[in-house]
């Protein structure tokens, strides 16, 4: 019930808009970081492994997405970025699932590493994400009508 | 709607940092992980040979390897198998190290009794392989082939012309060169070259031995000498020979000659 009521104050203001900008931007800032790390730890299987191409967009477009989520924050735009995003990252996994199975050649060594299993997770992670942001969006047009309805019931 | 949606939220949220802490820390764990081959320690008996090949698994990450299984498959210049093994270990757990002994056993005798082996260097294929399952959850595998090189203990094994000398009024001396090389690596020709002399009647003429003990890369050169009964001698005969070693028997090879 708070957050009905809440809603009523989501009104576009300076100070609401300079405050999700900022949020926005600290959340992309995270984001990069993480991504960052986890490219320097990546940095002894460059070579074996070409992850870095697509996952660097995904990385980007990701980071796109959350800024503009939280941007947009309260609006139905929030709910189509927040579905777009988790789809996205559902089709990026599916497409990579094929190259899951790694078979790398290094000084008459072959590595094979089978990445299946743990790509079957991810996209199972993505289809999570896509449920719960179009229960998300089914609420946020459920508390819209119930402010609608409220609105009406008070007027009359 | 709410309560379950901000679980549900958080859920999602825990799943994706889980996630990633997985894929950072399982990537780091990787390169923490040691392997060293100790000395490889060779056994052989008369029938056997093993290989015992000390592999020290050094998991200093923080995932558990489970399922470990080394294998090894020894074929030969004409892809037979020669030997297979398996080592398998269970688990080795994270921040703890496992010395594993493979041992690789093959029969030496039927090795030996392919006269290829005896007189033709060659090479045996080594395929070696270790399968993994790195915290649980991926899949790995290292395959690697190498050549072992075979060195024939009797290479260029030839025989001269026998040379029949007046011993006494009863005997005669046959005197046969002989010469080969060792190009085996892993054991000395140390045994005896026996001949026998045999007339167009296939009667026994006579026979000895001389004792040769020959290492890795040399080579030897002599005469064995044989007296026979010179009433027996014929113009044609045959030679057979046989050599005896420690590790090996071959024989006869049968020389005519006349």
């Amino acid at each position: 019930m708070d957050k009905v009521e809440k809603g009523k104050d989501d009104k576009f203001t300076m100070r609401n808009f300079l405050s999700r900008f900022s949020k926005a931007l600290l959340k992309v800032a995270i984001g990069y970081i993480l991504f960052f790390i986890f490219s320097k730890l990546m940095i002894p299987l460059e070579g074996i492994y070409s992850y870095q191409t697509g996952l660097t967009t995904l990385i980007v477009l990701f980071l796109v997405f959350t800024f503009f989520i939280e941007l947009t924050k309260g609006t139905i735009i929030q709910h189509v970025f927040s579905i777009t995003n988790s789809l996205m990252i559902v089709f990026y996994f599916v497409c990579i699932l094929d190259t899951g199975l790694i078979n790398v050649t290094i000084e008459q060594v072959d590595l094979m590493v089978d990445l299946r299993f743990f790509l079957s997770i991810l996209i199972l992670g993505g289809v999570l994400s896509f449920a719960k942001s179009m229960l998300q969006l089914v609420n946020w047009m459920n508390e819209r009508e119930e402010r609608w309805l409220r609105y009406q019931i008070k007027s009359l | 709607m709410n309560v379950p949606l901000r679980a549900l939220s958080w859920a999602v949220r825990f799943f994706w940092i889980i996630a990633l802490a997985f894929a950072v820390t399982c990537v780091y764990s990787v390169t923490l992980i040691r392997v060293d081959f100790g000395e490889p320690i060779m056994n052989s008996t008369e029938e056997n040979c093993t290989i015992t090949l000390p592999i020290v698994f050094d998991n200093n990450g923080y995932y558990n390897i489970a399922g470990l299984n080394i294998t090894t498959l020894i074929t030969d210049y004409e892809n037979k198998r020669i030997s297979e093994a398996t080592t398998y270990i269970e688990q080795v757990p994270p921040q703890n190290s496992a010395t594993i002994f493979h041992n690789v056993s093959f029969n030496l005798n039927e090795i030996m009794i392919q006269d290829h082996y005896l007189f033709n260097d060659s090479n045996f294929t080594l395929s070696g392989s270790i399968q993994l399952n790195y915290a649980n959850l991926i899949p790995l595998g290292f395959e690697v082939n190498t050549t072992i090189p075979w060195g024939a203990p009797l290479f260029n094994f030839t025989t001269g012309e026998p040379e029949y000398n007046t011993y006494n009024s009863t005997y005669m001396r046959v005197n046969v060169p002989i010469n080969f090389e060792n190009h085996s690596p892993y054991f000395n020709v140390s045994g005896d070259i026996l001949i026998e002399i045999f007339n167009d009647r296939h009667q026994l003429l006579g026979e000895s031995a001389v004792s040769v003990d020959v290492p890795f890369n040399d080579m030897w050169y002599g005469e064995i000498e044989t007296l026979v009964n010179a009433a027996m001698v014929t113009e044609r005969g045959q030679i057979r020979i046989y050599v005896e070693t420690e590790m090996f028997r071959y024989g006869p090879m049968v020389i005519n000659h006349g």
